[in-house]
């Protein structure tokens, strides 16, 4: 009798184990940190467990990770009352002696000015920029509006391209910048 | 004629949206190798870890269960 849910348990757990990277990659882009992003993703580990049942196998388990774990980063803002950023002018010193060079961004400066952005922002680039979601998967994840994730999505790419002194799109070819990215083919891997 | 691949680009209604985020710009490609280079990390031993205990101390909770 028990054998069902045994196998269901050990399905999720498979499931659950399989997604972890692009959660953590999600949070980590998300929280700008690993130590805090480690511990949001730690946390959505222990609630997804909890309520397994709830999560309908053969639905995106990624989207379903991602919920918990907004859930539990907004949470946590509320009761922090802001969110805690690396302090002071770190950041914005950094950021204003350091445009662009052509085709080469550096990762952490590009970190630095994502934490600038407030979190719905992005939270949205990151889920339709990166997690490879729709712009209709990333509305349902955030519990809003189609068009509201679009504005977010739009906004966040034209704060992040002042900050780093990037300028619209076009400017760099793809072959400028040697990153590894730019031989993948656009990520629209919703698994 | 039909099969220009540009018209056929220009019919496609998803493609309206692109220019809010352009995969092949520059924002969008950091984000994403930012993105994929914590993607690309071995799961950190805390979450198998983790993992291992909620699974033993179900599979514990059930023996009792059905005792």
């Amino acid at each position: 009798m028990n054998e069902t849910s045994e196998s269901d348990q050990r399905r999720f757990k498979r499931e659950l184990l399989a997604a972890l990277p692009n959660l953590r990659a999600f949070a980590v882009s998300l929280v700008g940190r690993h130590d805090r992003a480690d511990d949001l993703v730690q946390d959505t580990i222990m609630k997804a467990w909890a309520k397994q049942e709830s999560f309908e196998i053969g639905t995106n388990i990624k989207a379903w990770l991602i919920k918990i774990l907004l859930n539990s980063f907004y949470s946590q803002m509320r009761k922090n009352g802001r969110e805690v950023q690396d302090s002071d002018g770190i950041l914005t010193e950094r950021l204003s002696v350091h445009p662009a060079q052509h085709g080469a961004l550096d990762l952490q400066d590009f970190r630095n000015a994502l934490n600038t952005l407030p979190p719905d922002q992005r939270e949205a680039i990151i889920l339709v920029g990166a997690s490879g979601f729709s712009y209709e998967e990333a509305a349902e994840i955030c519990n809003c509006a189609v068009g509201t994730i679009k504005s977010r999505v739009s906004r966040a790419r034209q704060r992040l391209q002042e900050i780093l002194g990037v300028t619209g799109e076009g400017d760099f070819g793809p072959d400028a910048a040697s990153t590894a990215v730019t031989s993948r083919p656009v990520t629209s891997t919703s698994f | 004629m039909h099969e220009n691949p540009k018209e056929a680009d220009e019919n496609v209604p998803a493609h309206a949206e692109s220019h809010l985020i352009d995969p092949n710009s520059l924002v969008s490609r950091v984000l994403r190798e930012l993105y994929d280079s914590v993607q690309n990390e071995a799961i950190p031993d805390r979450f198998l870890d983790l993992l291992e205990k909620l699974d033993m101390a179900e599979s514990a909770a059930k023996t009792v269960d059905s005792q």
